[in-house]
């Protein structure tokens, strides 16, 4: 029996050793996430612990944010914005062409409201990656949509329609209707855009503001008859029927976008198109 | 022994060493960590595969060159055998040389061994999701690996230095990881801590203190020239290309120098 002394022994350490650890865990702890936040690491730093490889560094930590990125901070409930920004800043230091980071980055800062930092993110990539013109047109857009910088908009958009064929005229399209929603008067508009039509190069882009113009001259067109009948009548004009039945109108003009006009508070107005989520901010 | 054959015994040396189960694991671990990477990307998995793959690869041939030091010229002191190597009628510099060489072409079997496994997966996974901007795997995919070559001639020279100069083997893996990891990361680190306002207080005074390290290391990290495969774009090719290919070659023949003036200086007991 003497040989089964120091196993026995052992075992029995062990043992207790598994029945201290047991006894004092307590409930998970789960992430390291602290009132800070999660630890991002400096980029110089991760360059050194990745093996001296800024490529590798970058696709780890890209790699870490999609994993972990989404998941809510157990004390506040919400997910960590502050905790996805350091991130996905620090990849785009150590790799400002990697595409995966530039994409999530605005999807989830630019619409989580830290659309500077996405915006950032989106011009160093722009200039690294110069063949791709997804980084300039999402600056554009970001531009437009959360800043209402209509000429730095524009001009991302021109660089993206240079750097892809096959979108340019979608881009170019894009870019003049932003100018003409800056005009309060619709009749600068229309002379705008007219304009733009006049200089337009290829057929498909003349085409297509023909047929914002044409929406453009309706809405003026029915304008127009309403302050014809407010004048005649001495009276608001309460619903659009009113101008066809006293024959102001023949027929209501055709929009050939095929989205239409609204009359909204005793105004006529171009209908728009809603997408959910995607309000303008005021 | 005349240098073929010195060049020959090297290799059965590494055979006998059973380097090749070494190399299995790890061509297995490389296949398996560029499928798992691939997961990971949504619109870029080639990409992604490929560069993961090529610092995997980067990792390990720096590792595999330091056991191949190890067990090729380090040992030799242990085992004495370097008594009856030098016991033929050629100079200690021969010797080594050839022993480096034999290093160095091992070394070089391995990197175009994995790079081939690399190149395989890569094409397999590009084929299963069609990026917007491939990756390219003819001509820019063989110049990013010969740069690897060449920064891998730095490592082997600078691990056969260290198993002539220290006492003990197993010092030579661990010191020339340690020089990769620098020689590899340093010029990044200077350029990154450029912008870092919040881990040094006056980035300019480290930086110019660092850019010393130019004159005493060599700018592996120069050599990474991957994203002309990785974007299909000659314009990420760095600038005074021939300075870029030169300066691992005369670092190496340097180390080169100083190794076989050591080895000369040896005592063997």
């Amino acid at each position: 029996m003497n040989e089964f002394r120091y196993p026995a022994l052992l075992l029995l350490v062990v043992a207790l050793y598994w029945g201290l650890v047991l006894s004092t865990s307590t409930s998970k702890v789960g992430n390291v996430a602290g009132p800070e936040g999660r630890v991002v690491i400096a980029a110089p730093l991760q360059v050194a612990l990745a093996f001296g490889d800024r490529y590798l560094a970058a696709n780890i930590e890209a790699m870490r944010l999609a994993a972990t990125g989404m998941e809510a901070n157990p004390e506040t409930g919400a997910i960590d914005g502050n905790y996805l920004l350091r991130g996905h800043l620090a990849v785009s230091e150590l790799n400002p062409c990697h595409e995966d980071n530039y994409y999530l980055a605005n999807a989830l800062l630019a619409w989580g409201g830290a659309d500077e930092s996405s915006n950032k993110i989106l011009d160093v990539a722009t200039q690294c990656r110069h063949w791709d013109f997804l980084p300039p047109f999402l600056y554009g857009f970001n531009e437009y949509f959360f800043n209402r910088n209509i000429p730095e908009a524009q001009n991302a958009l021109k660089i993206a329609a240079s750097r892809s064929p096959d979108n340019s005229e979608a881009m170019k399209r894009f870019s003049i209707m932003i100018g003409t929603e800056e005009f309060d008067d619709e009749a600068m508009a229309l002379a705008y855009l007219e304009e733009q039509k006049s200089q337009a190069k290829s057929s498909t882009l003349s085409k297509s503001l023909q047929d914002r113009i044409v929406r453009l001259q309706g809405l003026l067109i029915l304008r127009s008859a309403q302050a014809a009948y407010e004048t005649e009548y001495d009276q608001q004009l309460v619903s659009p029927e009113e101008l066809l039945s006293k024959e102001i109108l023949n027929t209501f003009p055709n929009d050939p976008l095929g989205i239409g006009y609204e009359f909204v508070d005793g105004k006529f107005k171009l209908r728009q198109l809603r997408i959910q989520g995607v309000e303008r901010p005021q | 022994m005349n240098f073929m054959n010195s060049i020959r015994l090297g290799i059965l040396l590494a055979w006998k060493a059973k380097i090749w189960v070494l190399v299995f694991w790890l061509v297995v671990a490389l296949v398996a960590v560029v499928f798992t990477v691939a997961q990971f990307s949504g619109r870029q998995p080639a990409t992604v595969s490929l560069d993961v793959g090529l610092s995997f690869i980067r990792i390990y041939m720096a590792i595999v060159v330091s056991l191949l030091a190890q067990e090729l010229l380090a040992k030799e002191f242990e085992r004495r055998y370097f008594y009856y190597s030098l016991s033929y009628p050629v100079s200690r510099a021969v010797v080594l040389t050839a022993r480096t060489a034999s290093i160095y072409l091992i070394g070089f079997a391995v990197l175009i061994l994995s790079a081939l496994v690399l190149y395989s997966i890569v094409t397999l996974i590009g084929a299963g999701y069609s990026q917007s901007r491939p990756v390219s795997l003819s001509a820019p995919f063989l110049m990013v690996v010969m740069f690897l070559a060449l920064d891998l001639a730095v490592i082997t020279a600078f691990a056969g230095l260290l198993s002539i100069l220290s006492k003990t083997p197993g010092f030579v893996l661990i010191g020339t990881v340690g020089f990769a990891i620098i020689a590899r990361s340093y010029s990044s680190v200077i350029q990154l801590l450029g912008g870092e306002r919040i881990l040094v207080d006056n980035p300019e005074s480290y930086k110019s203190l660092l850019s010393l390290l130019d004159f005493l290391l060599p700018n592996l990290g120069m050599l990474d020239i991957r994203e002309i495969a990785l974007y299909n774009d000659y314009s990420f090719l760095p600038n005074h290309l021939s300075v870029v290919i030169l300066n691992p070659l005369l670092y190496s023949t340097f180390l080169m120098l100083l190794s076989i003036w050591m080895f000369n200086k040896r005592r063997l007991g």
